[in-house]
């Protein structure tokens, strides 16, 4: 172990008697955004509400086949050719790969060798791991054929969500990745909390989407039980 | 840096005459501290949870030392490498090291204050790697070959205008003659900065929280600069300061927001990233190679003194959006890397007090800032504590007429003396209204910015020897 190390470690250790007490760890956290409205119902609410407010776009559809249609339609309305997409297993919407293929739309999955493919995509399709009402957030985590420039890359990013993904709070994710022992977490290379789409306001506190991820952030969720 | 610190006065004086910093700050750094507030009271038991974050912050400086082990040990697991650092040369040079060891010649970087403390792009360039700054703002502070002037808007001291002038003169923007538009210039940059990132072969984060119990480094950005700017690279350099670590998952999540209102009033920052190590198998981006530096640099040196609470400070600007005196000289006249009431804590502290002497004097001691702090840092006590160090430290002729003034505060005769000179001297100086605008020798100080008002006709004593004897003499006829 270097040098370094050990005298940094040794001078925190001989110093810390001075430190102010810390307080315990709570038992319980106090979650930071309240929801009045924990039913499937109300998060979908308040997931929409928030969500548009920060300028994303959520659609709610009744199943997998207006989902289909949907994401036809968004792709249409964009006028994308090309989309850069997770592999088709995580994407929680059977039949997407062939419905984009009768569609024109050309799909390809980021590998090491492509970058300039990818590039040129005009929109990406993922899905995520869960979604937060309180705060209108999506959780992406990466792993093989769950890339990190699918959310990234392209202007405008579709999200797959089905109804049960959505839970309360940041917390309450929290608290499932506790119960799981973090053995999620701790396994996958990198994990992202997406609140909106890409923004800056640092011109004169100008709000300015689409600085270098995405500008339109649009999630479709499909109702019900999977 | 210490000595830019030490030109506070001068540098304020020139930053009070500056119309257009002045037109910036008004808008930008109220309308900041308006948002956080407003924020914060849609809030529920806000002071609860601030509590719960200040928890958070201590828990993780009480067992620092065996949370940076843990940390070290869960990143070695998954194949990430950390390095430490006991200061900013040996921080760079690790950096530098590892350019040398991938043969890396250009990096993007996202936006971190512990690189702005180690000076860490200049040094990089000086040895022939090219950096270059992602993050909206720090770009246009690189263009403009000067220094970001806050720690999360960093062009918070400037115009749209200056912004425009820059874009079109430097790189070759079109002119928008009148009608400047930042969705624009906004989009220009999206443009020139995403070739260069499938042109680098490195990026450089800083990191807002190491998550000790899986050894998790979190970044938050609203641009997405530092995701993409560790997605397509195949290698990833983390340098953090070492008192950035919490224990757990659920002190993240309470502070990763508590850190978005605090900073601009969002629930959350749009990516708050979070990473484990290098690219697993069958990844198609991201690293192939992770590194994370703990930095050290004068940190330990703080930890443990009656000045730690310091190390708890979560970067997030408000005390500098609310404090009086940063709102009126801007981020540049403190001439250091962290402005503002935390940075004229953090900076004599970080590079010695002797070297920043004027810093815990730039305040009116307020106490907003310990108000709007997410994590309630007592910067006022602080600073006065700062304070009492350089006294320690004054040359022995003030602290001689420091002594001359508290005796006659205890001597009322000789108070009384001094106040009827004083009152009857400054006369001298008086303009009509009785007002002193042009003082003599060092008092001239005070009347440089600002005016003294007249000497009141009475004085306190005489009122209340006149209202005592009033008040007896009512009592007596009662």
């Amino acid at each position: 172990m270097s040098e370094a190390r050990a005298q940094i470690l040794t001078r925190l250790r001989e110093a810390r008697d001075g430190l102010p007490d810390a307080p315990a760890r709570p038992e319980t956290y106090q979650p930071v955004s309240i929801l009045d409205d924990e039913s499937p119902e109300g998060l979908l609410t308040r997931f929409r509400k928030e969500l548009e407010r920060l300028q994303g776009e959520v659609y709610v559809v009744a199943d997998e086949e207006a989902a289909l249609d949907k994401v036809l339609s968004l792709l249409a309305e964009s006028g994308a050719r090309r989309a850069l997409t997770w592999d088709w297993p995580h994407i929680p919407l059977p039949g997407l790969s062939l419905a984009l293929e009768d569609a024109g739309v050309e799909t390809l999955q980021a590998t090491p060798d492509n970058r300039e493919a990818c590039e040129a995509a005009e929109a990406a399709i993922s899905g995520a791991d869960a979604a937060i009402a309180a705060t209108g957030s999506l959780v992406v985590s990466t792993a093989p054929g769950m890339g990190r420039l699918a959310t990234l890359l392209p202007p405008q990013h579709i999200v797959l969500l089905r109804q049960e993904q959505l839970l309360p709070s940041l917390e309450t994710w929290v608290a499932q990745q506790r119960a799981d022992d973090l053995s999620h977490l701790g396994t996958r290379s990198n994990l992202c909390i997406i609140t909106g789409p890409s923004r800056t306001a640092d011109i004169e506190k100008n709000l300015v989407l689409g600085v270098h991820g995405p500008g339109r952030l649009q999630v479709v969720v499909v109702e019900g039980e999977a | 840096m210490g000595l830019e610190a030490n030109r506070f006065a001068e540098a304020a004086s020139r930053a009070l005459k500056d119309k257009q910093l002045k037109a910036a700050l008004d808008h930008n750094a109220r309308l900041a501290d308006a948002t956080r507030v407003k924020s914060m009271a849609a809030t529920t038991g806000a002071e609860a949870l601030r509590q719960q974050g200040r928890g958070a912050r201590l828990r993780g400086l009480a067992q620092l030392p065996e949370l940076l082990e843990q940390t070290e040990a869960q990143i070695t697991a998954r194949g990430g490498q950390v390095l430490w650092a006991r200061d900013a040369d040996e921080a760079n040079r690790h950096v530098l090291e590892i350019c040398q060891r991938h043969g890396l010649r250009f990096g993007v970087k996202s936006k971190s204050m512990v690189t702005e403390e180690l000076h860490l792009v200049p040094f990089l360039e000086e040895h022939g790697v090219r950096m270059l700054e992602t993050d909206l703002g720090e770009f246009v502070v690189q263009v403009d070959e000067s220094r970001p002037s806050h720690i999360v808007a960093p062009i918070m001291h400037m115009k749209k205008e200056g912004i425009h002038k820059l874009f079109v003169e430097k790189l070759g923007m079109e002119s928008m003659e009148d009608d400047i538009d930042p969705q624009v210039m906004t989009r220009f940059a999206r443009q020139y900065l995403r070739r260069q990132y499938f042109e680098a072969d490195f990026g450089i984060t800083g990191g807002n929280f190491i998550i000790a119990e899986t050894g998790t480094i979190a970044i938050t950005t609203n641009e997405g600069n530092a995701r993409l700017g560790t997605a397509l690279q195949p290698v990833h350099v983390a340098i953090v300061g070492i008192e950035k670590v919490i224990p757990t998952w659920e002190d993240y999540a309470t502070l990763v927001q508590t850190l978005a209102r605090s900073a601009t009033g969002q629930q959350l920052s749009v990516y708050s990233t979070l990473y484990n190590g290098p690219a697993l198998e069958g990844e198609g981006d991201g690293p192939q190679h992770y590194y994370v530096i703990l930095v050290d640099n004068g940190r330990s040196d703080i930890y443990g003194t009656q000045y730690s609470e310091a190390l708890a400070c979560i970067r997030c600007g408000a005390c500098l959006n609310t404090c009086p005196v940063y709102q009126n000289v801007g981020g540049h006249a403190y001439g250091a890397v962290y402005p503002g009431p935390i940075g004229s804590v953090i900076t004599p502290l970080l590079t010695g007090v002797e070297n920043a002497t004027p810093l815990p004097f730039a305040t009116s001691l307020c106490g907003a800032c310990k108000e709007a702090c997410p994590v309630d840092i007592n910067i006022p006590d602080m600073l006065l504590g700062l304070r009492h160090d350089l006294q320690q430290e004054q040359s022995p002729l003030w602290r001689m007429g420091m002594q001359a003034w508290s005796w006659s505060f205890s001597h009322p005769l000789l108070y009384e003396t001094g106040r009827k000179v004083s009152a009857a001297l400054s006369g001298a100086f008086a303009g009509d209204d009785g007002k002193l605008r042009n003082l003599p020798g060092p008092l001239g100080a005070w009347t440089e910015h600002r005016d003294f008002p007249p000497f009141p006709q009475e004085s306190f004593h005489d009122w209340w020897r006149r209202e005592r004897d009033g008040q007896s003499d009512q009592d007596g006829d009662s």
